[in-house]
């Protein structure tokens, strides 16, 4: 284990010292640090504006997270294995002379590293759970223990379920199969309290607050800890925290004793990790490569010249995709817009662009304008720098006017709102898409592409939030004034306006953006 | 032709390209070799406009971040990057979009033939290998009919018969007066074609001539470039 833990040693080492020659990106550390702190220690001061936090909602939305974080990861680990190998370890710790099984521990202690990242941006919430005065004031370190010690254990849990699936293909299959199984188990058990509360949200909440759950090892045993941060620490959290860890100890085992030969799989695994990396700091979307991809033949008829060429390449791709604008995401949203429309219990379209412009922040990671800065030939085609930038965003203020006009459109359906507020919902959408499009470019401008995937997209969620708060203060303060049509038109009037004036300004401060990034 | 003159380039306190002049001719194909590090791929990066440097650059008489410099340079990068969702044939296309080129569609058949891409044209650019990509990258380089053309470590990844039909479309290049740049670090590579060397070593040419100027000193490229590329005892 020595050389093993050599690299270990080395990696944090150079990864201070590397702080140290880039005060840069040290001081985004400390910016990150003072943020959740703050966030914290003004939350706990906020006495006065507290509310109470319905314990039933609570057990439900800590029995979601831990479903949504934990049981598509380990399903994944069936069949992609341990992935928290990079390809510098397959070709200089794989090929050494140390057993699979010292391997698979330095893994996971690799895997440590990464628990402490998820649970640091846990960390970000403390302001919204220290707003409610039943969360006892140690709360949010209970549930940041329950959480590090669930991840840790699922890191273990995934290591024996790939190492038991890679033995043979019938595991695989028995191990895939019986996840179905528990699948199939909380639907039908969903069904059945659909059934008797005849409501879609309180069959969830009924679910998640089964007497069973504090039964079920680890994960129910984990909800049992966070719950703590509410209900208070008893001698309960000490067994259930015994009980994590002896399991964890004893999976453990059972991976160390066990006769193990996954490197062929690990290989696989982590070429489309590396390939996944690859992706998100070019700005791609990743997408499990492997397999043969599926597009629609298209033609591609119309062409365009010089920069607008940009423009019909990205439609051409979008049609290979989906239909025209449409796709996959436009399904989602649609989804998303259904089910608002249908189990929303505030019928209030201005809550939803809410909503829809907090997963725009979140998805604009994933624009078309990103993935071509990280192609040398857009900056190598002969035409304006201005025009490129147009022709390059074009798509994509398009594409959220349709996304815009999906969600709106149905919501407003089922809202049974006016046609006038849901086209300036649509408007004030697109609007503010482009705001976060020219606000992206600017920081790209700002920041370069950036080698810290983590630290460059903290430092551009701030400055987009920077951008864009102002707007969203005055469309909340004028909404909130406003007790008339005309009240309501100067309110979305005054956000679509800010939204179009910043967007031109932004657009004019970064349209030298090709002569002056770096790729 | 491309004019290069007092080219600095820094990443942040690190100078990597140490105020560096030379000039390609028309018709001339200049290599530039150096050992890891030595800055190659800084210098052709920045001649191609996709790094911010110091200096001037010049290429057919138009500094190299304007459109008129654009139209008549290109570039194929030591990491070929394809679009995932464009086949190959789609890519010459949209390369010959965006130069505005009209009649391309015999020479794009050549140069798939050439190449051994006829047959692949409809693969799309997420299924291609690494030598398949550099292809590709070659295929947009050539259609657009470059004045100057500035290869970075061309050959790597690629098939002998690749290799070959390179070779051969650098020479026909230089023949129609295009100027070349080169950028390698396999000497035995380019040993057979080459007008002009630069030798380069952290940030500085080190030696720069002509294939004549160097004849006269009777030594072979590799011997110079040993001489003064390692470090004296």
């Amino acid at each position: 284990m020595k050389p093993l833990f050599y690299i270990l040693r080395k990696t944090i080492k150079n990864w201070l010292l590397r702080l140290k020659r880039e005060p840069a990106k040290l001081i985004a550390y400390i910016v990150c640090i003072i943020f959740f702190l703050s966030a914290i220690i003004f939350g706990r001061s906020d006495i006065g504006g507290k509310s109470v936090l319905d314990p039933l909602l609570y057990n439900a939305i800590v029995g979601a997270f831990i479903l949504i974080f934990t049981v598509p990861d380990l399903y994944s680990s069936i069949n992609n294995g341990a992935t928290f190998f990079r390809s510098a370890d397959i070709n200089l710790v794989f090929t050494s002379p140390i057993s699979p099984q010292k391997v698979l521990i330095y893994g996971f202690l690799k895997q440590i590293y990464s628990s402490f990242i998820a649970v640091f941006f846990v960390l970000f919430q403390g302001y919204t759970i220290n707003r409610f005065s039943n969360i006892k004031s140690y709360g949010m370190g209970v549930i940041i223990f329950g959480l590090f010690i669930m991840l840790i254990f699922t890191s273990i849990l995934k290591m024996l379920l790939y190492s038991v699936a890679s033995k043979s293909q019938r595991n695989k299959v028995i191990l895939r199969n019986t996840f179905k199984f528990l699948g199939v188990v909380i639907i039908i058990v969903y069904f059945i309290e659909l059934y008797i509360t005849r409501s879609p949200l309180k069959a969830v909440s009924s679910l998640l607050n089964s007497s069973v759950i504090p039964y079920i090892p680890v994960y129910g045993w984990a909800r049992e800890i966070i719950i703590s941060s509410m209900n208070g620490i008893s001698i309960m959290f000490f067994v259930y925290t015994g009980l994590i860890i002896a399991s964890g100890s004893l999976c453990s085992y059972v991976v160390y004793s066990m006769k193990l030969d996954y490197y062929e799989d690990v290989l696989a695994s982590t070429e489309l990790k590396e390939t996944a990396i690859a992706s998100m700091r070019s700005g791609e979307r990743f997408v499990q490569t492997g397999k043969k991809t599926r597009v629609r033949k298209v033609e591609y008829s119309k062409r365009g010249t010089l920069a607008s060429a940009i423009f019909w390449r990205q439609i051409l791709e979008y049609k290979k995709t989906g239909f025209a604008l449409i796709n996959v995401m436009s399904v989602v949203y649609a989804v998303i817009a259904i089910t608002a429309g249908l189990f929303s219990p505030i019928k209030n379209l201005t809550l939803v662009l809410g909503v829809m412009i907090y997963l725009q922040l979140v998805f604009s990671f994933n624009s078309k304008w990103q993935r071509d800065l990280s192609n040398p030939y857009i900056y190598m085609i002969p035409d304006h720098a201005f025009k490129k930038v147009i022709y390059v965003t074009a798509v994509d203020n398009f594409k959220n006017i349709v996304d815009g006009s999906i969600v709106f459109v149905i919501i407003g359906i089922f809202f049974k709102s006016s046609i006038l507020l849901i086209i300036l919902n649509i408007i004030a959408f697109a609007s503010i898409g482009s705001l976060f499009i020219y606000g992206g470019i600017l920081t790209r401008r700002i920041l370069g592409a950036g080698n810290n995937i983590m630290v460059t997209a903290l430092i551009r969620i701030f400055i987009l939030v920077l951008i864009i708060a102002p707007a969203i203060v005055l469309l909340g303060v004028l909404y909130s004034l406003a007790n008339s049509l005309i009240g309501m038109l100067i309110a979305y009037g005054a956000f679509i306006t800010y939204n179009l004036l910043f967007s031109a300004l932004i657009l004019f401060l970064g349209r030298g953006v090709f002569e002056n990034i770096e790729l | 032709m491309l004019i290069v003159q007092n080219l600095i380039k820094k990443y942040g306190k690190e100078l990597a390209v140490n105020n560096i002049s030379f000039q390609v001719d028309e018709g001339e194909i200049a290599i530039l070799l150096g050992p890891n590090g030595a800055g190659k791929s800084t210098t052709i990066k920045s001649i191609a406009g996709l790094l911010k440097y110091d200096g001037y650059i010049e290429i057919c008489g138009h500094k190299n971040k304007t459109i008129e410099a654009k139209k008549v340079f290109s570039y194929v990068p030591e990491v070929s990057s394809m679009f995932d969702l464009l086949t190959i044939y789609e890519h010459i296309e949209y390369i010959a979009a965006a130069y505005g080129i009209v009649d391309y569609k015999d020479q794009a058949e050549e140069l798939l033939k050439r190449f051994d891409l006829s047959d692949k044209r409809n693969k799309l650019g997420k299924e291609l290998s690494k030598g398949m990509m550099q292809k590709v990258s070659i295929c947009c380089a050539l259609i657009t009919h470059p004045k100057v053309i500035l290869f970075d470590e061309p050959l790597m990844g690629l098939d002998p018969k690749a290799i070959k039909e390179l070779k051969k479309a650098i020479v026909e290049l230089k023949e129609k007066g295009s100027s070349i740049l080169i950028s390698t670090h396999i000497i035995d590579s380019v040993d057979d074609f080459w007008d002009k060397v630069l030798i380069m070593k952290n940030g500085n040419i080190v030696l720069a001539g002509t294939r004549q100027e160097l004849m006269s000193r009777n030594e072979t490229l590799e011997e110079l470039f040993f001489e003064v590329t390692e470090e004296k005892e």
